[in-house]
């Protein structure tokens, strides 16, 4: 009853009072853009009116092809560059607020970016200090984060175990190479568990076992829902196993804002069925296929599943010719992107 | 505050391991810096005994004069290493990282970047000169001469902190600030060696009410030596050293507070 009264107390003060909307936000969305534009001095446009929520507890892919503003869309969120117009509130509050009560500090809270990219040009935005042994900087950032000393411990052991590091705690971060440093990192960033974790091309430079580990902790992290990512990455697998949601950014465009399984269903998304025979292959005729080219031995379909089960399919080859081996692929998700991608530019060279 | 004192403690432990790791090399830094920052000394020490002293002040005087130097630089690299070196801070991208922190942006600088081995090597020969020195030069030691002399060297540091803290403060506009050091810190550090009264209008000015190194050592000293050179100068300079630190700290750093909205990450 009490909770009622205090809610319907708000409303008159929502109405008139856009700030206090604004607040009130912060208990929906983690993120809100409205019409965010960023140009750098020398005219490139990195961000150009991108519009759009991430809710607290979303796990969403930020894909792009190189120079696509990912980077600049993250440090904006992170309040490290000043967006040219538009209007961004993370947790509810202008990310460039600056201090100790600032959203992306405060004790709920806590962002990170981690770029392996730039570790090369010498500029990182990581989490783990590079003149400090591995283990010193965890227990430091158990004493940053005001985490109990038991719970640091506790924590380290798990993820060194998970992640491999046991060996690598007495190293300095600087003696790290480029996988290990980015195991490192996550391991740091999994200790405090923020509420907003930006993860800026996470899997680069990591071997095959690694990423299977980082990519089963972000998962788990990602299930609990009290952490939002934003995953920027090259690697469609990955952000399929861990995002539902992916946005695109094309020359700094929103290209596509919505779920995965969306852009699979709506775009191009249809299967493919090859198949071989012993003779000529079966005319497929009144099936409702979206296209289909048949060779000598070899017979290869395009279809919409919705519109034929890939069953129906392969049970009449089978039924009407001698098919010697049948292979259905699914539609793959880079596949779209990249003909999204060439969608746009197209449309951008209508424009020219 | 106990909960900062606890935040200090853990980073110097974790830095002073992190330095003890290669044992050798730590104690060798020590030693070198020790001996660079000596060597120069005794350089200046034979250079004197053929004058004997310098405007009235005797190489003894001279010698507690430095001490006051290397002892405030001693305790100033602990504390203020990070906005000594703040430029790199900003290239390197590890500003970003304490501004993403849930801590104070100036109490992480402030703890995290002590350089304590050049801090012991600083400190040590500030110590050994003012132990030379101060019985040669017969400074009289009560409980108000030792509470007053280490109030200055609070002072000191505050005022070598504030000028730092600027010089971070413009690194926001400017991005570069090595060479306003080189001339505002590092060449004024060189002058305030001497005794003020040696230098002209403009020097000894710049070297009072611009960067005022002239209240981390030499009002401070003539407290103790009372030389017949103070009379230049008002009489109450001698006892502002702790005032001047305070207030030009505060200055800095509300200066420090209205640029750090001026700040954009680098990179990329």
């Amino acid at each position: 009853m009490l909770f009622v009264t205090c809610f319907l107390s708000f409303i008159p003060h929502v109405l008139y009072y856009p700030e206090i909307a604004d607040r009130m936000n912060v208990v929906i969305e983690m993120i809100v853009m409205k019409e965010l534009n960023k140009t750098f001095p020398d005219n490139v446009t990195a961000v150009n009116n991108v519009s759009l929520h991430i809710a607290p507890g979303e796990a969403v892919a930020l894909i792009g092809a190189n120079g696509a503003g990912k980077t600049t869309l993250i440090k904006l969120i992170c309040g490290m560059c000043k967006p040219t117009s538009g209007y961004l509130r993370v947790f509810g509050e202008d990310p460039m607020k600056r201090g100790k009560n600032t959203p992306l500090t405060g004790l709920v809270s806590g962002a990170v970016i981690t770029d392996s990219y730039s570790f090369h040009y010498g500029h990182s935005s990581s989490v783990l200090q590079d003149d400090m042994m591995l283990g010193l900087n965890l227990e430091m950032i158990g004493n940053i984060y005001r985490i109990p000393k038991k719970l640091v411990k506790q924590r380290t052991a798990e993820f060194a175990e998970a992640f491999g590091l046991k060996e690598l705690m007495h190293y300095r971060i600087a003696q790290l190479s480029l996988g290990q440093r980015m195991k490192a990192e996550l391991a740091a960033v999994l200790l405090f568990s923020p509420k907003l974790l930006m993860l800026d091309e996470p899997f680069v430079g990591v071997d095959a076992t690694s990423r299977l580990a980082i990519g089963r902790a972000l998962n788990d992290l990602v299930s609990k829902g009290d952490t939002t990512l934003i995953l920027t990455t090259h690697s469609m697998i990955e952000a399929e196993q861990i995002c539902k949601r992916i946005i695109l950014l094309d020359g700094g465009k929103l290209a596509y804002n919505g779920s995965i399984d969306r852009l699979k269903r709506s775009r191009i998304g249809l299967n493919r069925l090859d198949a071989s025979f012993e003779d000529t292959p079966p005319d497929l005729g009144d099936l409702p296929v979206t296209r289909y080219t048949a060779e000598n031995y070899a017979l290869s379909v395009e279809y919409d599943v919705s519109d034929i089960p890939s069953s129906d399919i392969a049970g009449y080859i089978i039924k009407n010719s001698k098919a010697k081996d049948i292979m259905i692929e699914k539609p793959a998700v880079e596949k779209i992107i990249r003909e999204l991608y060439k969608e746009g530019q197209n449309g951008n060279d209508d424009k020219c | 505050m106990k909960d900062i004192l606890s935040l200090f403690f853990a980073y110097a432990r974790s830095g002073l391991k992190s330095r003890f790791q290669y044992k050798v090399d730590a104690v060798v830094v020590i030693f070198a810096v020790f001996f660079r920052e000596a060597g120069g000394i005794i350089a200046m020490y034979l250079a004197l005994q053929k004058f004997g002293s310098i405007n009235g002040w005797s190489i003894d005087e001279l010698l507690f004069l430095f001490s006051l130097i290397f002892i405030t630089y001693g305790i100033f690299i602990v504390f203020f290493m990070a906005l000594r070196d703040f430029s790199d801070w900003i290239k390197h991208g590890d500003f970003d990282r304490v501004l993403l922190r849930p801590r104070g942006v100036l109490t992480q600088l402030v703890l995290c970047g002590a350089d304590w081995l050049a801090a012991f090597g600083h400190g040590t020969l500030g110590l050994v000169l003012l132990i030379i020195s101060a019985n040669r030069v017969g400074v009289e030691w009560n409980v108000q001469t030792v509470l007053y002399y280490l109030m200055c060297v609070i002072g000191g540091v505050l005022i070598q902190g504030a000028v730092f803290l600027t010089f971070s403060s413009i690194t926001f506009y400017v991005l570069e600030t090595n060479s306003l050091k080189e001339i505002f810190y590092w060449n004024m550090r060189k002058f305030a060696i001497y005794p003020l009264s040696i230098y002209n209008k403009f020097i000894q000015a710049i070297l009072i009410f611009v960067v005022p190194f002239a209240f981390v050592n030499y009002f401070p000293a003539q407290f103790f030596l009372q030389k017949p050179d103070m009379a230049a100068y008002p009489a109450w300079f001698m006892f502002i050293t702790p005032i001047v630190g305070i207030v030009l700290y505060l200055a800095a750093y509300a200066f420090w507070r209205f640029s750090l909205r001026f700040y954009k990450s680098t990179g990329n």
